[in-house]
């Protein structure tokens, strides 16, 4: 993993280098999302040839209780698809006080890949919330939704989740996944494509 | 803000307070509060100041007005209104303490005013008298009496100059708390968040440096370190207002409770400061020293620390890190070079990889597809020469250069490795060589026979076979699940030597037979009578039992959605529920969780055609270039689990036609080729 020292940005910094950076690849690209210590770090590291590039600082408030370091701009990896191709992974930074992150990043993008951490307080209040604020981006495109440490932490179970979604009139596959199993966080990815497109073949 | 109409500050005796608002209020005597209060014994006061929130207190300050009849400041939370007192609420502050002064000066000149016009006449004639009586008293008086009280005076005196000093001493220390008090508060309200770590110790005054070194020698992962410099520069990781000690290391609370009850008291200081200037420098190298090591919150005593430690050390100090504008744009030149540095040598290397992977993976391939060891061998031999030519050739295709070995050595390697190859070739074939997955492609697709039957590419759907599910332990089974979810109890199922315990408070289902055996596979495919299903429902020890089995992660405790599949998946093996509808479109309420059921192929693409386009059975499988086999068993362990939507008005999502090619299908197809779809 490729840590990027880099130390607090003003917030227009922030937007200035993250958009020029994003510019350049504007397709094909899959976003992950959800909040703090989910795994959307750990989940792209697995899929991505390449040594993940990290925005990871000290944390200074609540995020501290739950990791060390979090994500101040994004996450990037990408998997190569043959010779000339690529498919880029972007990763959002967790805290909402990034959230300004989100809309750059979520230009282009393919699909949204919404992680929820199952042993946080209200898993449902994350849900509600992060498919609120993307809630543009989920009607026009697509979203699979993957929640973590579900092996440890029972409650709520899958069927929770999808009473939620269905009072968020949202329906979309949802999975328990650990961000560290590739064959958990392949099959997310694959749900996402064969939702865009149920016809494709391998 | 009120100002004192005359510079004589007023004489308080502090009565009933608890030690955080006595510190409080000496540090506000002794400084800014100078000029309105000054602090004596209450014989002397003029005023009386007293916690009314303290034990006790009201009962303290009847008795004394009622002896002295001085008024009085009371500082509580609620309001009090007592004669001759003024309230002060709580949290004090210094502008309430100056406006009381004011007022209490008002109120101490008035009571003046009024003795002097109307009880000092009758005082003069008491003195009168009282001297008249005095006088008469010293006349019979023997001389051991009066020597008597002059030794019992100048004792006196003694004592009192030692309690003077005393109680200089200790305003000087409570002073010097009250000032870090102050201190201490103002951090707290410039921070909105901060964590702290509280310890805990049980130490005798004056040792608690000491034992904090020893320990932190004995146990350095207590130790809070910072990866910024700033933490360096801190004396001591755990700074004093993020230790709770019983003895008061931490800073009082400037804000007390209802009560008023703090449980600190405070420490003498001197010695402390005495040990820390000492022990200072030894702790800081200490600590440099422990900086860089991880530790975890398993390490941590419970003993000593009231709340989690973080995960990694962590600066305690620093808020955020400060960048320069120059800074910021070394680091952004920084990040595009690296990128594009990373992208051009990428693609070196992940070609050189691929190559070299390729490479592998067709050794490898050959070797699982070969039928004959002798063959994988063969074609081992070839890509070994092939990789010789390659090391030979100095200008090759992976830049080899000189200093490599001559070219007559490296064949003599090659022939001995040959040799090598050809030996073992004629000896049994380990299994190690050709087993290097849980499942072979051999046994996955015996598997998936079991699960999803034969391959039925020249059947129509029609006439596929049909089975009855009332004749199989799955019907029970459902039942039987339904049922323990609205009564939530716990079932046991016996069919049968298999025995099922259902348990839907933990969502989980212990089964006494594994569910991937043959043996489960044929138990279910076989039609049972239902006399030979036995179904009770478990008392509290069994429950406890099975409860240990299930918690324990037994292998043959499952979710009770992958019991439901794979059970389901086994019973059907392929063949449709009597009286399905093929031509009936359908749909999928959710998705299933398919990362934890049994994997079977296609099933998320299955899953996708399921849940976007309302199709009918018989139309999925002639559109989809997939097994029909696959497209039923799924059917099947969806419509068991109730995922089949059969109203089409329910359907969500909005119905999709298959055949419509969206852009990107060929990018799509590769990149499912790429996870292995």
């Amino acid at each position: 993993m490729i840590n990027l020292k880099t130390e607090a940005f003003s917030h227009v910094s922030y937007k200035n280098w993250a958009h020029n950076m994003v510019n350049n690849r504007q397709h094909k690209k899959i976003l992950f999302t959800g909040p703090v210590g989910v795994g959307k770090t750990t989940a792209i590291q697995t899929m991505s040839d390449v040594d993940v590039i990290t925005t990871d600082e000290d944390a200074s408030d609540m995020t501290k209780k739950r990791k060390s370091q979090t994500t101040v701009t994004m996450d990037y990896g990408y998997m190569n698809i043959g010779e000339k191709e690529r498919i880029h992974l972007y990763g959002t930074p967790g805290q909402e006080r990034f959230d300004f992150m989100w809309d750059i990043l979520k230009n282009g993008a393919l699909g949204l890949v919404l992680l929820i951490d199952n042993s946080r307080k209200n898993p449902q209040q994350d849900l509600k919330f992060y498919t609120e604020s993307f809630k543009d981006f989920i009607a026009s495109g697509e979203l699979v939704i993957g929640i973590t440490k579900a092996d440890e932490n029972t409650n709520p179970t899958i069927d929770d989740y999808r009473q939620w979604l269905t009072k968020l009139s949202i329906n979309a596959p949802i999975f328990s996944i650990d961000s560290r199993e590739k064959t958990d966080v392949s099959s997310l990815i694959q749900a996402l494509l064969y939702s865009m497109d149920p016809g494709v073949a391998a | 803000m009120l100002t004192p109409r005359n510079k004589q500050p007023i004489k308080v005796g502090i009565l009933e307070i608890s030690a955080q608002n006595k510190a409080l209020l000496k540090f506000f005597f002794s400084d800014s509060g100078k000029s309105y209060f000054k602090e004596v014994n209450a014989d002397q006061a003029s005023c009386f100041i007293i916690d009314y929130d303290s034990p006790g207190a009201k009962e303290s300050w009847e008795t004394t007005f009622k002896e002295s009849q001085k008024p009085g400041i009371i500082i509580s939370i609620k309001e009090v209104d007592l004669p001759s007192t003024i309230w002060v609420a709580k949290p004090l502050s210094v502008k309430a303490l100056m406006d009381a002064s004011i007022t209490i000066k008002d109120i101490i000149d008035t009571e003046n005013s009024i003795k002097e016009t109307i009880i000092t006449p009758i005082e003069k004639e008491l003195e009168e008298n009282h001297g008249e009586i005095a006088e008469e008293v010293t006349q019979h008086e023997t001389t051991p009496l009066e020597t008597e009280i002059d030794i019992v005076e100048v004792d006196n005196i003694e004592e009192k100059n030692e309690a003077v000093e005393a109680v200089e001493a200790v305003e000087a220390v409570e002073a010097v708390e009250a000032v870090e008090a102050v201190e201490a508060v103002e951090a707290v309200e410039q921070e909105s968040i901060q964590e702290t770590i509280t310890a805990e110790y049980q130490i005798e005054d004056g040792e608690i440096v000491e034992n904090i070194i020893e320990t932190i020698k004995e146990k350095p992962e207590l130790v809070l370190a910072g990866t910024s410099e700033a933490a360096s520069s801190t004396s001591f990781a755990v700074s004093s207002d993020q230790i709770d000690v019983n003895h008061g290391l931490r800073a009082p609370d400037l804000f007390l409770d209802d009560k008023g009850i703090s449980s600190t008291t405070p420490i003498d200081k001197t010695e402390i400061d005495k040990g820390s200037k000492n022990e200072g420098d030894e702790i800081d190298s200490l600590l440099e020293s422990l900086i860089s090591e991880e530790k975890t919150d398993s390490s941590l005593p419970v003993k000593l620390f009231k709340s989690e430690a973080p995960e990694k050390n962590h600066n305690v100090v620093e808020i955020t890190p400060k960048i320069t504008l120059e800074d910021f744009d070394l680091v952004q030149e920084t990040v595009a070079t690296e990128l594009k540095n990373d992208v051009q040598s990428n693609e070196e290397e992940t070609e050189k990889y691929n190559d070299d992977k390729e490479t592998i993976d067709e050794s490898v391939t050959k070797v699982f597809e070969a039928n004959d060891s002798t063959d994988a061998i063969d074609t081992l031999i070839n890509d070994l020469q092939t990789n010789a030519n390659i090391i030979n050739n100095p200008k090759g295709k992976n830049g080899l250069t000189s200093s490599k070995p001559s070219k007559k050595s490296a064949e003599d390697e090659l022939q001995n490795l040959l040799e090598e190859i050809r030996h073992e070739a004629n000896e049994p074939s380990s299994k190690s060589r050709v087993q290097r997955k849980t499942y072979l492609p051999t046994m996955a697709d015996e598997r998936w026979k079991l699960i999803c039957g034969e391959n039925k590419k020249k059947h129509n759907l029609q006439s596929l076979c049909t089975i009855t599910p009332h004749e199989y332990i799955l019907s029970s089974l459902l039942e039987t699940i339904k049922q323990t979810k609205e009564t939530n109890t716990v079932s046991r199922v016996k069919f049968k030597d298999i025995i099922v315990v259902i348990d839907p408070s933990t969502d989980s289902v212990y089964c006494n037979e594994s569910i991937f055996s043959d043996y489960y596979a044929t138990i279910c495919h076989a039609p049972i009578s239902k006399n030979d299903i036995k179904i009770h429902q478990l008392d509290e020890s069994e429950i406890r039992l099975y409860r240990n089995k299930i918690e324990a992660r037994d292998e043959n405790a499952h979710l009770i959605e992958s019991f439901i599949w794979t059970t389901s998946l086994v019973t059907y093996r392929g063949y449709l529920p009597i009286a399905t509808d093929i031509n009936k479109k359908v749909g999928l309420k959710y998705w299933p969780n398919l990362t934890r059921l049994e994997n079977m192929p296609h099933s998320i693409q299955i899953a996708a055609v399921f849940h976007k386009c309302s199709k009918s059975l018989s139309e999925i499988t002639n559109e989809l270039d997939i097994p029909k086999k696959y497209i039923i068993a799924f059917y099947n362990a969806a419509l068991s689990l109730g995922l089949i939507e059969q109203d089409e008005r329910k359907h969500l999502s909005a119905s999709k036609n298959t055949d419509d090619k969206p852009k990107n299908r060929g990018f799509f197809s590769r990149i499912l080729q790429k996870l292995g779809a």
